[in-house]
């Protein structure tokens, strides 16, 4: 952990689900010791929910969702219905960096752990907080709910065919990645800011407005020409062609794009020179987007005959930029996955491991991160009492048996 | 002027297009000092890209290179070049981190790879995003956006229900560049991961960052069900986790959650009609599960006597999670965002007032400044060169001559 970039940083961490539990999974594998706070009295929503991954081994509790979130990260358990609780959190806050939390607004300031409250406490404190819309303004009050926020922020708008309906946007959990990600930066800066002046802050968090931040091309449009933007499929404005054509096998598609003459010469290569290609329509490029359905149609007749991974590597080796559109499973298979060691084993104290994929941070000197397991709910009690925070073993124990370490 | 919590930080940007300039904007809306190199005459591609006012092109009014360049100063300078590349070194001195998004073999070829850079400057942070990452089989492999969603298992899984047709329609892509914009970000948090390693220890490393991985980093859940259960994810309804939440009024679509502690204000935002009131919809699973087939098509029959707005206002009326699928123009007007201060309005030369969204995080203590306009080609030329690295006008004049700058 020696050069790890936020070793000794400490995050106190109230997230729940997604959005937060990301951030703060981020700040764990950059080295930071991140402690959630959990409680018996409230399991935590994965743990609650039938994932897959779940194991039932007596006495385990190994939970699919909450360890792609989770690893790397220790917990403790307080009931915080206890004025005890409360007043033990207070008391570990002098010890912290980073407090994180995705709760609805105003409950921190209700446990008297709003911004101004820690900052009495410890007053270089950076606090993030996450939501929706906001802390401030007219939907401060609102759930977060993805699709929702899609909605408002326009991704959804924009996101399917041509000739069909707006989308929720991307896979389970895009609008959610896309505002940990704003986070995680936003607090790396935040960070940057304390090391030079000793100065906390306030980070407020819209996940509506980071992914809006994230997405702005429909604004940008409109913004200069006045125009709203439709949806574009797999299609774009400028490049042609520019598509995803069907392979052989059983919903197998690969993804062609074709930015100047050299490439369109190289596709044509890689395709083997069929007679068409010789097409007036296909001379230049204003041709080929005028004549771009003609032209996917006709590139179609080659791919079909190969499957996709295989159309990739002949398409690249000619110089092609192209990608098999890959299924879970592929991905979890590929070679270069594989060998960038993206995958990663992770190992539990009693030596059963789960396979996950790494975060994207691949620094050539400090590694690619600091892994180690998902906590079970307290596994760090004594640690954080006792050793951080110097409470005596039988006060824990009292406190324990009170139900206020519970 | 408020501090700004990345003042004092130097950055060099040699990128084209969106990811290493997005990783820059990032850095420079924060106050770093962001130096952006582009190439002699043509500058950066997105300057063609556009969008452009009336659909004039023109390289200083391209919507998506004025929205990715806010706040750095803009220098031009030919690396081909070997004058071009001297100067090059000169600024490499000069800064704590590079971003660049080149292909792989492009610094390389110049004499310029990692290691030379590191001589150079061994405090140095240089960033790499390409599609596929410096490493692995595939590292010379040609991307792009499209490519970067399909390779990540991102446009597999990207849920397009209603026009959902296996047999007709491919895999979709996330709309617009967004593995572009994501690379960018998820760079940014690796430049500053390895500004604090330098920070601790002195020494500057090598980010080598994969769009592929970026992309896929969303995934997390589907890789976990892969290695936990041998789930495969189809392009099949039945592996969805939830039914869409996407309702057609009659004018638009919304999404809305209906969760079971909704369903009572739902069934007055309907005004209470009679088929709503069944019984056996008062239990979670009465509602959620043995009969959600049969509401959601009462449902969306009752939204598509509506419009969008009406909706919107019964629902909030009954405090239910609701947003309009909202386009650009909607966005544009949106009260909330303009109470936050979402939007900014940008003052730039050449292109005038814009109105494009503004900070992803508020910051308390350093809050976001107006943000200066993209720089104009090769716009401070002097003040960089001159300036900042002392040359004198008779050398500045021999290299524009030459094609240098």
């Amino acid at each position: 952990m020696q050069k790890m970039a936020l070793k000794n940083i400490k995050v106190l961490d109230f997230t729940q689900v997604r959005v937060g539990p990301q951030i703060t999974q981020w700040l764990a594998v950059m080295g930071a010791e991140v402690i959630r706070l959990e409680t018996k009295f409230r399991p935590e929503s994965f743990k609650m929910t039938n994932n897959p991954g779940n194991l039932t081994t007596p006495g385990k509790y190994r939970v699919g969702y909450f360890a792609s979130l989770n690893y790397s990260k220790e917990s403790i358990t307080l009931n915080m219905r206890n004025p005890k609780a409360l007043e033990l959190v207070k008391e570990l806050v002098k010890y912290i960096d980073i407090v994180a939390e995705n709760f609805r607004t105003g409950v921190m300031e209700k446990w008297g752990l709003g911004y101004n409250d820690l900052k009495k406490i410890n007053p270089g404190i950076i606090l993030i907080s996450a939501s929706g819309f906001g802390r401030t303004g007219p939907m401060k009050d609102e759930p977060a709910y993805a699709p929702v926020i899609d909605g408002f922020s326009g991704y959804s708008y924009v996101n399917g065919y041509p000739d069909g309906e707006p989308a929720e946007a991307g896979a389970r959990g895009f609008s959610d990645s896309i505002a940990a990600y704003q986070g995680v930066f936003a607090i790396m800066a935040a960070l940057y800011h304390r090391s030079k002046t000793g100065e906390g802050q306030f980070l407020d968090l819209s996940m509506s407005e980071a992914d809006v931040a994230l997405g702005p091309e429909a604004l940008i449009e409109y913004a200069v020409t006045g125009r709203v933007q439709g949806r574009l499929g797999n299609s774009d404005k400028h490049l042609a062609p520019h598509n995803v054509y069907r392979c052989l096998g059983e919903d197998n598609w690969v993804a062609i794009a074709v930015s100047n003459d050299k490439e369109w010469k190289d596709l044509c290569k890689a395709m083997g020179n069929p007679k068409w290609i010789k097409d007036a329509r296909f001379a230049d490029a204003a041709g080929r987007r005028a004549h771009k359905d003609e032209l996917d149609a006709l590139i179609e007749t080659w791919t079909v005959k190969h499957e996709h991974r295989e159309a990739m590597q002949i398409l690249q080796s000619a110089g092609v930029i192209a990608g098999a559109s890959l299924k879970v499973q592929e991905f979890c298979q590929d070679p270069h996955i594989k060998e960038r060691g993206f995958l990663i084993d992770i190992e539990y104290p009693d030596k059963s491991t789960i396979r996950r994929s790494a975060l994207p941070l691949n620094l050539s000197v400090t590694g690619k991160g600091n892994y180690t397991h998902p906590p079970e709910a307290g596994e760090n009690n004594q640690y954080v009492f006792g050793k951080i925070m110097g409470l005596a073993d039988e006060k824990i124990k009292e406190l324990e048996k009170e139900q206020v370490i519970y | 002027m408020n501090a700004q919590a990345l003042s004092g930080l130097k950055v060099l940007e040699y990128g084209e297009f969106i990811a290493a300039p997005y990783c820059g904007k990032l850095l420079a809306d924060l106050g770093a000092d962001v130096i952006k190199v582009e190439k002699p005459g043509t500058g950066d591609r997105a300057r063609e890209n556009g969008p452009f006012p009336q659909d004039q092109p023109h390289p200083e009014k391209s919507g998506l290179f004025l929205y990715l360049n806010t706040n750095k100063r803009g220098v031009t300078l030919d690396l081909k070049k070997a004058a071009g590349r001297k100067v090059f070194q000169e600024l490499v001195k000069w800064a704590d981190v590079l971003i660049e998004n080149n292909p792989r073999q492009d610094l390389p070829k110049l004499g310029l790879d990692y290691s030379a850079l590191h001589e150079i400057n061994p405090k140095l942070v240089v960033t790499s995003i390409t599609y596929f990452g410096h490493t692995g089989p595939y590292r010379d492999y040609k991307g792009c956006d499209l490519v970067a969603n399909h390779v990540s298992v991102e446009a597999f899984l990207n849920p397009c229900y209603e026009v959902y047709n296996e047999d007709l329609n491919p895999p979709m892509k996330l709309p617009g560049h967004s593995g572009d914009f994501l690379s960018g970000v998820i760079a940014a948090i690796n430049t500053m991961s390895a500004v604090f390693v330098v920070q601790q220890t002195g020494a500057g490393q090598h980010v080598d960052l994969s769009e592929q991985e970026a992309v896929a980093s969303i995934i997390c859940h589907e890789v976990g069900d892969y290695f936990d259960a041998g789930i495969t994810y189809l392009r099949d309804r039945k592996y969805r986790w939830e039914e869409s939440p996407k309702y057609p009024c009659s004018d638009g679509f919304i999404m809305m959650n209906i969760p079971f502690q909704f369903w009572e204000g739902v069934v007055r935002m309907m005004d209470s009609p009679e088929w709503a009131q069944n019984p056996e919809y008062k239990t979670p699973v009465g509602l959620l599960h043995d009969h959600w087939k049969e509401i959601q098509p009462r449902l969306i029959a009752w939204f598509k006597q509506h419009t969008c707005a009406e909706v919107v206002k019964r629902a909030q009326a009954q405090r239910l999670d609701i947003a309009i699928v909202a386009s650009a123009k909607e966005m544009s007007e949106n009260k909330m965002f303009e109470e936050r201060g979402f939007f900014v309005e940008i003052d730039h030369k050449k292109a005038g007032r814009l109105k494009f969204p503004g900070a992803p995080c508020k910051f308390s203590a350093t809050p976001a400044q107006t943000p200066h306009g993209a720089p104009l080609l090769g716009e401070n030329n002097t003040a960089v060169y001159s300036g900042m690295l002392g040359f004198k006008p008779t050398k500045i004049q021999k290299l524009q001559e030459s094609g240098v700058i």
